[in-house]
């Protein structure tokens, strides 16, 4: 990436997506330039051809110009002329140079700030940089661009922008972990048979049966619920926690319990 | 109210990526109608053109102790700026969605902050903030639906014509490879390479080379501590202390086996994926690379499934039931069930799919809505100086039962778990949002750093150490004062020796430790500080000192600043003057879920 040369212009030669993504994120430290060429020798995709604009349309000064030389084969006169417009450029005039093979594009960023003005605000604290109140989109930016070159340490405290009831009761519990705790958990199967007590459940699942290696054959489910996997399994289901089985297999508890390569 | 052809831009602030998602699924719902909608991750956006923009859409999230997500921290002490002109804003339309937790008392503190200040800057609302709630029946997801709603109703939107309303956004497009590469000889062709994608947070990442592996804890400790070290491959890339490392985590060969094999994906089969939306995160791939390692470094098969996973993967399922179920579960009939079945169940993507045999996607399907990967942040513990080129981190490996009795792991904490050395992994540095006094700071520095919280501290005061040998240690040192909390101190004392070092080299004044368990009485941090608060408030008071406290949140964070209320004057004066110390930056909090 070259920058510099002549006096008010800036270029750059892009021959690549890198050279672009190192461009996009330098352009921020230089102040508004009234002038920039960018040379292209690769052909940008249209993602960033937005990006590369947008950015340079904001680098340039009020009534700069932009001036882009794309190589024989790079061109996409339609869209570009879209895309330079959807910025804001003006004056927008291409040349075809079959001499030097290639294609020169200029435009220009207009000098007024599409008529918008802003309002009077109620500013309550004193502004310590603004001559008065009305400012443009741009020069607030501007504004804040400067301002975000220097430190401060003078900031609104931020507790005093909203108010907390530290006392209030959110009357909301954080929902347990625990199994179907607050009565909202699955229901039983209407014709389960399998169905253990809840409490039995607890036991089998607990610390000790980690060694249970045994497998159990399911004989019948009579909800047919118990093969089908956790989403269908019902509140009592002795089977829940594991994947899904086919009727009549085994199934091994084990393998659930082998852990990942710790 | 209409907009301009300009189009809106939709800034999201995520702590855990949550927000990211949402962000997404706004963008999603979007790119129906006739208008263009940038996403951009909050700190990539460039905070001074705001004043410029016609309409922003803010999804946040709040963190810690009612914070604003860390990568918002720039930004938003920026907008706090007592210099900007508060019509800095009169042009701007926006709108805030609020990621939050009624069962926390400061719910949707960062929401709530943001859309008052940009208020008080003369913003626009659009709307008035709309504060998700993940104790609501219908949970973000429903409230988001809700104000994506009315925000297209109040900015009379239309429809685009080109619009399919069958079709899906397309996120990637697979290209397969021509050649069937084989491994050659026991080495994998293709290899985890920082290439040309950006990462998701749209920073390069580097590979670091893993240094070594040891437990930090006793070998019979429950709760597993391990200290990382990562090497650094370019004297270009620096930190300070107080940054955060973010690492890429990779799913394990079991689980990624489990996967392909529960899906029927063919694991050697070599593809490429390019990326078709500026929405769709960027996945970081050297292509073309095997399906095996796609799915081992880009998706989270750990990741619990939103109500759109449901919603997407129901148009699979073969079979009625299993469809007419997924179906259910993302609807806001189904909230409760979904409720049991994600949220206390914690059944994960991978175990979704498992339970779902009849939805079976092709790849370039599934990956259109399989949750990326996304890197983990960790503070950093070492010190740039003294540990030069090197990188530590302190990683506490979450294990936990499930309410079935199974045992559950981290994804990323069982990934650095069994990193070995020479392992190469992914990483990028970011400022964390303790802002550390300088080395030579006069003033004294209080630290409350319990558990794997005493990390950023470690750094520091290693830094200072560091910093200090080249002078002759003539100069009066700062005072600083260390408290650590931990379960027994036989057990978790992180770093003990390193504290004594530090102190016979007077770089550590005092140190006050609380051990959990090792008594009759459970003792905490908190007790610890009690017991100095005379000494405390002199250094606060009388020698402008500074408190940074470090950890997980939950009520840590909270106790403390009570705790120092409490120790620093009445109940009247002292809340305001710590809420002072706070916008000075002498009272800084620094917690990670």
């Amino acid at each position: 990436m070259q920058v510099g040369g002549k006096m008010a212009e800036t270029q750059w030669t892009l021959e690549s997506p890198q050279d672009v993504d190192n461009f996009l994120s330098n352009t921020k430290l230089y102040p508004p330039q009234p002038s920039c060429k960018l040379s292209f020798h690769y052909k940008p995709s249209d993602e960033q051809w937005d990006k590369i604009l947008e950015k340079v349309f904001r680098y340039l000064s009020n009534d700069g110009t932009l001036q882009l030389e794309l190589c024989q084969g790079v061109d996409n006169a339609v869209l570009l002329k879209t895309e330079l417009k959807l910025c804001g450029f003006t004056d927008i005039v291409v040349e075809d140079s079959s001499v030097e093979k290639k294609t020169v594009w200029t435009a220009r960023k207009p000098n007024c700030d599409f008529g918008v003005s802003m309002n009077i605000g109620n500013s309550t604290t004193a502004s310590t940089h603004s001559g008065g109140n009305t400012r443009t989109n741009n020069e607030t930016v501007q504004l804040w661009t400067q301002l975000s070159q220097m430190e401060q340490d003078d900031l609104v405290d931020e507790s005093t922008l909203v108010e907390w009831n530290d006392a209030k009761e959110n009357g909301v519990e954080k929902s347990a972990s625990a199994c179907g705790a607050g009565g909202k958990g699955r229901k039983p199967c209407a014709n389960c048979t399998c169905g253990k007590a809840e409490k039995q459940i607890t036991v089998k699942f607990s610390k000790t049966a980690m060694s249970l290696t045994e497998s159990v054959a399911p004989s019948s489910s009579a909800c047919g619920n118990c093969y089908r996997g956790d989403a269908f399994r019902c509140a009592g289901c002795p089977y829940l926690g594991l994947p899904p089985f086919k009727p009549g297999e085994k199934v091994d508890f084990s393998a659930q319990l082998q852990q990942a390569d710790i | 109210m209409t907009l301009d052809g300009r189009g809106m831009r939709l800034l999201y602030a995520t702590e855990t990526g949550t927000a990211a998602e949402l962000a997404q699924l706004a963008a999603e719902h979007f790119a129906k109608y006739v208008t263009s909608l940038k996403v951009v991750e909050i700190s990539e956006y460039d905070y001074t053109q705001l004043p410029s923009e016609d309409l922003v859409l803010f999804i946040v999230s709040t963190t810690g102790d009612g914070e604003v997500p860390q990568d918002m921290r720039k930004f938003w002490r920026f907008l706090l700026r007592k210099d900007l002109p508060t019509n800095s804003l009169s042009q701007v339309q926006y709108a805030v969605f609020g990621l939050g937790d009624s069962s926390y008392v400061k719910f949707n503190a960062a929401a709530r902050k943001l859309d008052k200040r940009l208020v008080d800057l003369g913003a626009i609302a659009v709307l008035p903030v709309k504060l998700g709630d993940e104790q609501e029946q219908s949970g973000l997801e429903g409230a988001l639906e809700d104000w994506l709603n009315q925000l297209t109703k109040k900015l009379k939107l239309e429809l685009s014509p080109s619009h399919n309303t069958t079709s899906s956004t397309l996120y990637y497009r697979v290209i397969e490879s021509n050649d069937h590469w084989k491994p050659v000889k026991d080495k994998p062709i293709d290899k985890w390479v920082a290439g040309e994608c950006r990462a998701v947070h749209q920073q390069s990442f580097w590979e670091a080379k893993v240094l070594s592996n040891e437990l930090l804890v006793a070998a019979d400790c429950e709760h597993e501590v391990r200290q990382i070290s990562l090497s650094i491959p370019s004297t270009s890339i620096t930190y300070k202390p107080g940054d955060v490392v973010y690492i890429y985590p990779k799913n394990s060969k079991l689980e990624t086996e489990k996967f392909l094999q529960c899906m029927g994906y063919d694991p050697n089969r070599v593809l490429e994926v390019e990326r078709r939306n500026d929405i769709a995160p960027a996945l970081n791939v050297n292509c073309p690379c095997t399906l095996a390692s796609l799915v081992a470094s880009q998706f989270d098969l750990y990741a619990l499934p939103r109500r759109t996973f449901f919603r997407k993967l129901a148009k699979f399922a073969t079979d009625p039931e299993e469809r007419d179920k997924l179906l259910h579960f993302a609807s806001p009939q189904g909230s409760d069930d979904f409720h049991q079945y994600v949220t206390i169940e914690r059944h994960n993507i991978l175990m979704c799919l498992r339970d779902f045999p009849s939805a079976r996607p092709c790849v370039e399907d599934l990956m259109q809505f399989l949750p990326p990967l996304r890197p983990r942040p960790f503070s950093i513990a070492s010190s740039p100086t003294y540990h030069s080129d090197r990188l530590e981190v302190c990683v506490s490996i979450v294990k936990y039962q499930d309410c079935f009795g199974f045992l559950r792991q981290g994804l990323c904490s069982s990934f650095l778990k069994r990193s070995s050395c020479g392992d190469i992994i992914p990483v990028f540095i970011k400022e964390g949002s303790l802002k550390f006094p300088k080395v030579t700071d006069p003033r004294p520095l209080i630290m409350i750093g319990p558990g794997t919280g005493v990390s950023p501290f470690r750094s520091y005061l290693w830094e200072c150490f560091a910093s200090t040998q080249s002078q002759n240690g003539q100069e009066e040192k700062p005072l600083r004062m260390l408290f650590f909390g931990c379960r027994y101190e036989h057990q978790d004392f992180l770093y003990k020796e390193e504290w004594e070092a530090l102190k016979r080299a007077n770089i550590l004044s005092e140190l006050y430790t609380a051990f959990s368990r090792d008594g009759i009485q459970k003792v905490y941090v908190q007790h610890r500080i009690r017991e100095q608060a005379k000494k405390i408030t002199e250094w606060i008071k009388h020698d402008d000192g500074v408190v940074l406290v470090a950890g997980s949140a939950k009520q840590m964070p909270q106790d403390i600043r009570q705790t120092l209320q409490d120790i620093l004057g009445d109940e009247i004066e002292s809340p305001k003057y710590v809420q002072k110390m706070e916008a000075l930056g002498r009272f800084q909090v620094e917690c990670w879920s």
